[in-house]
C-alpha cells in the first residue's frame, strides 16, 4: 500500500484529519457516576495510539436526570461537573496527535432500560407514547408464602410524549453539552441521532406520531434536529466541527427510516442547518440491535452502500462504520470514493493497531475482527474482545515483555487458546513447541468456521498461524501427546490446551445412525436425507442451517427454549436466525427433550409432556461439549509447571480460550 | 467457499457505468471473462461485499 487516498488528508469544519481512519462512536461502560474511570482513560489510550486521526469518544448522555440514564456505567455530558473527566479524555487523545471528538445524545425511550424499573411513576422521554422501549430485562423478585423466588422477564417499558417545554429543555440540554464538550478541549463533537436517541425517534415516522409542529411530515419531523444544529451552532460559532451521526436506515422497513428518506428529507436539511459531515450508522437499539453492531452473517463494509448513496446528495464529508475490519476493505472504499472517512469500533478492539499496520503497508499482521459480538455483550459493554484479550484490559493484564528465564515450554493443542499461548511464549523469548493432534491447526474453531454462516472465525485461526509461524513457534501437527513424549520431550512447563469433544451424554448415542458435527462439517461424512440435530452446542443452529442447505430434511431438538445467548446476546440476530431456519424448512423444536436416540429416530418429549418420534437417517450430535483433560489427569503430578486452559477446563466460548491463553503466556 | 458468479444470471453489469463487482472487489479477485465476472477463488476472502453489491443477486459462497 503506498499513499492512497486513504492516508490524504481532509478537512471537517475547519478541523484538519491527517488521514481517513479514525475511531467510531462507541459507549463504553467504564465510567463510575459518569465519570470515566482510569480503566476507561486506559482503552481511550489504547485507542489514541492505534494511529487513528480522531478518536471518537462514545455517546455521553446530556442529560442530568433519570430521563438521561441508560447504561449504568456510560460516560454523562450532562452538568459542569463532567468536565474535569472529560478534559482528561481529551488529553489523553490529542497526547498521540490524534483529534479528539465527544458524542453526546438524550436516550429518550431508551432510559427505560434501567430506571424505569423502579420509578414507575417517573416514565421516560419519547417523540410519542405509542413505541415502549421493547428491551428493559427486569428482575422480579418476590416473597410468597415464605419463599423467594426470582425470574429474569423483559417488560415492553412504557414511555411519554414530552411537552413543547421539555422539547425546549432537550435543545438547551444539547447546546449545554456541546459547549461543555469545548470547554475540555475537545476539537469536535458528534452529536448522536441515531441508534438509541431521542432525536431520532422524533425524525422516523415510526416513533413519532405527534399531532404539533414536531410531528407529521418529513418537514415538521426534521424540525427538532435542525433547532438543535442551528442553536448550538450559535453557541460554539462557525468555527467549530459539528458532526452529526444518524441512521441510514432503521431497519423497520417502510415503518421507519429507509435510505431514500436519508437521502431526500434528512441529509438535506441537516446541511441547510449548518452541519460539517454526516456520520452513518443504521438501526435502532431496541428493534435492530444488528443493524447496529452488524454480526459476521453480513458482508464486511455492508453500509458501504448507504454512504456512497449519501455522498451524492451532499457535499459534506461522510463518514461510515459497518464491519470495516479489513485495511483492503478500507483503502479501496475510500479510493472508489464510497465514502470519505472510515469509522472503525470493533476492528480497533480486535486490533489496536490497525492503523498503523495499514500505514506500515502489512494488512495481513492485523487480527481482523470476527464480528462475533463478544465486546457488545448484555453482560456490560466494557470492550472486553474475543480474539484479543487485551482490550478493556489495559490495567489488569501483564504487558507481553521478554521472559527472564527463557524456558522449553511444550503447548498441548492448537486451538485457539493453544496457539495464543504459543505466541505471547514465543513472543517473550521462550522456546516454544506446540503439538497438534490433528492435521490443521484451530481446534474448535474449525468446526465453527465450517458453517458457512460463522466462516469469519478462520480469519483469527489463519492470523494466529501467521503469527506462530513468523514467531518461530515451532509446530508439530498430527502429533498426539502422550505422557512418554512428554518425557522424551522433557520441557520446563507444559500448557494444556486439549479443548473439548462433544457431549454423548443422550441415551442412545452408541446407535450407529449417530454422527457429530465434527464428522459432517470436517470429515465429510456422508448421511442420510432426513437428520436430527440435537442441539446445545453454541453454533448447533447454523449447523442445522448449514446441513439444510445440503439440502437435508432437518429437524433441530433444544432442551432450551431458545439458542444459546452465552454471553453474545445482543447481536446473535435472533430475527435472522430464526428467519434461516424458517427460509430453510429446518423444523425447530426447542424445550424439548430427547428421550432416546433409537435405530430408526429420535423419541423426543416437550416441556408439556408431548411425547413423539422423529424418523430419521442420521442424528448430528452438536451438544453441548465435554473438557478433553486425558492428558491433564496422566500428567498431574508428574510435571513441576503444568497449566491448564481452554475448553480442556470447562467448556466455554473462545474468548476465555484466547485469555486464558494470553494469561499463562505473560505467567511462565 | 469462496464467492460464486452464476453465468446464467450475471449479465456483465450490462447499461450501468462499471460492472460493480469488479470495481469493489478489496482483493481484485474478480476479472471480467467473455463479458461476464469470475472469481479467483485463490484471492477470494469471502468479505461478501460482492454479493452486496451485484444488482441481479448473481454471487453467492460457494
Amino acid at each position: 500500500m503506498g499513499m492512497e487516498k486513504v492516508f490524504t488528508p481532509i478537512d471537517i469544519g475547519g478541523m484538519t484529519l491527517k488521514h481517513r481512519v479514525v475511531m467510531a462512536p462507541t459507549i463504553h461502560e467504564m465510567c463510575y457516576r459518569g465519570h470515566p474511570t482510569e480503566a476507561y482513560l486506559a482503552i481511550t489510550d489504547t485507542y489514541a495510539r492505534s494511529g487513528v486521526s480522531m478518536v471518537c469518544v462514545g455517546g455521553a448522555t446530556i442529560d442530568p436526570g433519570p430521563t438521561g440514564d441508560v447504561f449504568p456505567n456510560a460516560l454523562s455530558i450532562a452538568h459542569d461537573e463532567c468536565i474535569f473527566g472529560l478534559q482528561r479524555l481529551a488529553e489523553v487523545i490529542k497526547a498521540q496527535e490524534a483529534k479528539a471528538c465527544q458524542q453526546l445524545y438524550h436516550p429518550g425511550r431508551a432510559a427505560a432500560r434501567y430506571w424505569a424499573q423502579s420509578n414507575p411513576e417517573m416514565l421516560p422521554w419519547g417523540a410519542s407514547a405509542k413505541i415502549p422501549f421493547m428491551a428493559a430485562p427486569k428482575w422480579e423478585i418476590t416473597k410468597k408464602d415464605g419463599k423467594w423466588n426470582a425470574v429474569n422477564v423483559m417488560p415492553p417499558a412504557p414511555v411519554r410524549e414530552i411537552s413543547a417545554e421539555e422539547i425546549e429543555q432537550l435543545v438547551r440540554m444539547h447546546v449545554l453539552a456541546v459547549l461543555r464538550a469545548k470547554k475540555a478541549g475537545f476539537d469536535a463533537v458528534n452529536i448522536h441521532f441515531a441508534n438509541v436517541t431521542l432525536v431520532m425517534d422524533f425524525i422516523s415516522p415510526y416513533t413519532n406520531v405527534r399531532t404539533d409542529g414536531y410531528g407529521g411530515g418529513w418537514e415538521n419531523r426534521m424540525r427538532l434536529p435542525c433547532e438543535i444544529i442551528q442553536a448550538t451552532r450559535a453557541a460554539v460559532g462557525k468555527e467549530y466541527p459539528l458532526i452529526v451521526r444518524i441512521p441510514a436506515d432503521q431497519g423497520l422497513g417502510e415503518a421507519g427510516i429507509q435510505l431514500q428518506d436519508t437521502l431526500r428529507h434528512v441529509v438535506p436539511r441537516l446541511e441547510e442547518s449548518g452541519v460539517d459531515a454526516i456520520d452513518l450508522s443504521a438501526g435502532v437499539l431496541d428493534h435492530t440491535p444488528n443493524k447496529i453492531i452488524p454480526p459476521m452473517y453480513d458482508a464486511r463494509g455492508c453500509y458501504l452502500a448507504h454512504s456512497e448513496a449519501v455522498k451524492k446528495v451532499t457535499k459534506l464529508p461522510v463518514i461510515v462504520a459497518g464491519r470495516l475490519c479489513d485495511p483492503r476493505m478500507i483503502a479501496k472504499a475510500i479510493e472508489n470514493d464510497r465514502c470519505d472517512v472510515a469509522a472503525l469500533s470493533r476492528p480497533l478492539m480486535a486490533d489496536p493497531l490497525m492503523p498503523k499496520k495499514m500505514i506500515a503497508g502489512k494488512p495481513d499482521d492485523v487480527r481482523m475482527c470476527v464480528a462475533c459480538g463478544y465486546c457488545m455483550t448484555e453482560a456490560g459493554w466494557t470492550k472486553y474482545c474475543a480474539i484479543n484479550a487485551e482490550s478493556a484490559r489495559e490495567t489488569s493484564l501483564p504487558k507481553i515483555e521478554p521472559a527472564r528465564n527463557p524456558r522449553k515450554v511444550l503447548v498441548v493443542g492448537g486451538g485457539p487458546g493453544g496457539m495464543e499461548a504459543a505466541r505471547v511464549l514465543r513472543e517473550r523469548g521462550h522456546d516454544v513447541t506446540l503439538c497438534e493432534k490433528e492435521a490443521q491447526l484451530g481446534g474448535a474453531l474449525r468446526i465453527a468456521a465450517a458453517a458457512p454462516l460463522a466462516r469469519e472465525w478462520r480469519t483469527f485461526t489463519r492470523w494466529h498461524m501467521r503469527q506462530i509461524e513468523m514467531l518461530g513457534v515451532k509446530v508439530r501437527l498430527g502429533t498426539e501427546v502422550t505422557k512418554e513424549l512428554v518425557a522424551e520431550l522433557a520441557p520446563d512447563a507444559v500448557v494444556i490446551a486439549t479443548g473439548s469433544v462433544p457431549g454423548r451424554d443422550v441415551p442412545g448415542a452408541d446407535q450407529p445412525i449417530v454422527v457429530t458435527e465434527e464428522d459432517v462439517l470436517l470429515k465429510g461424512t456422508v448421511i442420510g436425507k432426513r437428520v436430527v440435530v440435537i442441539g446445545g452446542a453454541f453454533w448447533d443452529v447454523e449447523t442445522a442451517i448449514n446441513l439444510a442447505e445440503q439440502g437435508k430434511e432437518v429437524t433441530f431438538v433444544r432442551a432450551a427454549a431458545s439458542v444459546s445467548m452465552n454471553r453474545l446476546g445482543p447481536i446473535r440476530a435472533l430475527p435472522i436466525l430464526f428467519g434461516m431456519l424458517q427460509a430453510k424448512h429446518v423444523k425447530p423444536l426447542f424445550s424439548t427433550t430427547v428421550v432416546a436416540i433409537e435405530k430408526k429416530g429420535v423419541r423426543i418429549v416437550d416441556n408439556a409432556g408431548n411425547a413423539a418420534f422423529v424418523e430419521a437417517d442420521a442424528v448430528v450430535l452438536s451438544t453441548e461439549r465435554v473438557a478433553n483433560r486425558k492428558l491433564l489427569d496422566e500428567l498431574r503430578g508428574g510435571v513441576a509447571d503444568l497449566h491448564e486452559i481452554g475448553d480442556c477446563v470447562k467448556p466455554r466460548c473462545v474468548a476465555d480460550a484466547v485469555y486464558g491463553g494470553r494469561l499463562v503466556g505473560s505467567r511462565i | 467457499m469462496p464467492a460464486v458468479v452464476n453465468k446464467d444470471i450475471c449479465n456483465g453489469c450490462a447499461g450501468l457505468e462499471r460492472r460493480e463487482c469488479i470495481y469493489n472487489c478489496p482483493y481484485d479477485a474478480i476479472v471480467p471473462v467473455d463479458g461476464k465476472a469470475v472469481v479467483d477463488k485463490d484471492k477470494c476472502d469471502e468479505c461478501k461485499i460482492c454479493i452486496e453489491v451485484c444488482p441481479v443477486r448473481a454471487i453467492v459462497l460457494e
